[in-house]
């Protein structure tokens, strides 16, 4: 409809929609699943990741805590998770890098969390004004710890929306991932039980069981004392999660067999 | 002649404009002084912040651990030292993000003289050393001038007001190969005996020594004057 108005990321359709912003909203819904929440003492980043290919050269992936293939850190207190183009969103990283060192050159202290979160939406924001060219096809989660406000958990979208959550998802099966947190999120939930539900939620939008290959975790803590640490999950530590969700997933549905038989019995 | 009010350290300070100008290099005093050991080495600072003849503080270090295995020495206008200082961590930091290793103290070196080439015509007034263990485990150690030329050395290195004075006691008590303990003693000792040289630094001094397990550091008492 009124396909003349998405060519120019900077008009209008006669509706009043921005139609390359959609298109780019579009394009994260067809990427894997991304989902942050808040639990007791941090914020959890959970991800799907891209289908593995044999040929990759995964020797030297775990050697840091400093980024897996869709948890990236932006600084010591402060790590993204991505849904969407990453090429896009490796730009925007090493921006979110450089702005948060700038403001620690500039003012001695960490950035801000909402600080770096609303300039990194107000490049987005530009993208979809200014000179002709294409909104970035990102949405990230940033969970981050300021003095100011604590843990903290945002999104941001392509448009250059952003807002705080204590749960959200992104990507593919956003929506669904959602409703569940809406319904089995609960507050101070401790990081091993938030695992296990994003493990939950990850595996069921799938469609599929939990696997160490398909799923990221990392932890971004804070401590009375010590300073914010982000922690990336290696795969033993995801293994001992991706196991114990799938024995409850199974025991789940051994039971509901068993009530399913029992009522057919009674029948 | 002219007198201007300026806050130091919380406190009121009219200056006096002398009769003999002193070196801007010299303006805030210190010095430091940097040997290599048998898989170690030491970096030591003395204590005095100076405006010229005014001693401002008593315990001013002047090498700082930007990395694991990497020192920053940084001597010269204290302003310009905290300013560069900002600036290498600012790199290092970026360094860490994007690269997922810490910075070697090769390529810290190499940073900090291209840094300080930046403002070629009018820059910083920092002499600086940067020492550290390289990833075989030897020590690693060069210094430089306020333009970045830097030069290195398998021995030792001083820059600051007593520079000069600290080569010549430590020439003498310097030899190859030496184990941590042996190194602290020659550095403490060089510096202690340079320190008296020097109207510009002095208050003690702090020595670290880094071995592949870690860093040590001590502090000797010094003369306060």
């Amino acid at each position: 409809m009124s396909r003349r108005y998405d060519g120019r990321t900077t008009m209008f359709s006669p509706e009043g929609r921005l139609f390359q912003v959609e298109y780019a909203t579009a394009s994260i819904g067809k990427s894997p699943l991304a989902i942050g929440m808040a639990v007791k003492g941090g914020i959890l980043l959970a991800a799907e990741r891209p289908t593995q290919h044999a040929l990759l050269d995964k020797e030297h992936e775990y050697e840091t805590n400093i980024s897996r293939e869709k948890i990236i850190m932006i600084n010591d207190h402060l790590a993204v998770a991505v849904a969407g183009l990453t090429s896009d969103a490796n730009t925007l990283v090493d921006f979110a890098r450089m702005h948060s060192l700038r403001h620690t050159l500039a003012y001695s202290e960490p950035i801000p969390v909402e600080s770096l979160v609303n300039e990194i939406a107000d490049v987005k924001q530009g993208y979809t004004q200014v000179g002709s060219l294409r909104p970035f096809g990102v949405s990230f989660l940033y969970a981050g710890y300021d003095p100011i406000h604590g843990l903290q958990l945002y999104h941001s979208e392509p448009c250059g929306r952003y807002n705080a959550w204590k749960a959200y998802a992104i990507g593919n099966h956003a929506d669904n991932a959602q409703n569940m947190l809406k319904a089995e999120w609960k507050e101070n939930m401790t990081p091993h039980e938030g695992m296990l539900l994003a493990a939950k939620i990850l595996a069921k939008c799938d469609d599929s069981h939990a696997s160490v290959e398909k799923i990221e975790f990392a932890l971004m803590g804070k401590t009375r004392g010590s300073p914010p640490h982000l922690h990336i999950h290696k795969e033993e530590e995801v293994k001992v999660v991706v196991d114990e969700a799938n024995k409850i997933r199974e025991d789940e549905e051994k039971q509901k067999e068993k009530e399913k038989k029992e009522k057919l019995g009674g029948n | 002649s002219y007198s201007f009010c300026t806050l130091l350290g919380g406190g009121a300070h009219t200056h006096q404009n002398n009769k003999r100008s002193m070196s801007i290099a010299a303006y805030s005093g210190g010095s430091l002084l940097s040997v290599c050991g048998k898989n170690c080495i030491s970096i030591c600072s003395d204590h005095r912040l100076g405006s010229q003849s005014h001693t401002i503080a008593k315990g001013c270090l002047k090498f700082h651990r930007v990395g694991p295995k990497v020192f920053v020495g940084l001597s010269g206008l204290n302003t310009d030292n905290r300013t560069l200082l900002a600036r290498i961590q600012f790199r290092m930091k970026l360094f860490k993000l994007r690269e997922e290793r810490d910075m070697p103290v090769e390529a810290v070196a190499s940073m900090v003289s291209n840094i300080l080439y930046g403002k070629r015509f009018g820059g910083y007034i920092v002499y600086p050393i940067v020492c550290g263990l390289k990833e075989n485990g030897e020590p690693f150690l060069t210094s430089m001038d306020g333009i970045g030329a830097h030069s290195f050395t398998d021995e030792f290195a001083s820059v600051g007001t007593a520079a000069e004075a600290l080569l010549g006691a430590v020439e003498s008590l310097y030899r190859p190969d030496m184990n941590p303990d042996d190194l602290f003693h020659v550095t403490a000792q060089g510096m202690m005996a340079a320190l008296d040289r020097d109207t510009c630094s002095g208050w003690g001094c702090t020595v670290a020594i880094m071995t592949e397990e870690g860093v040590t550091t001590r502090t000797v008492s010094g003369r306060n004057d």
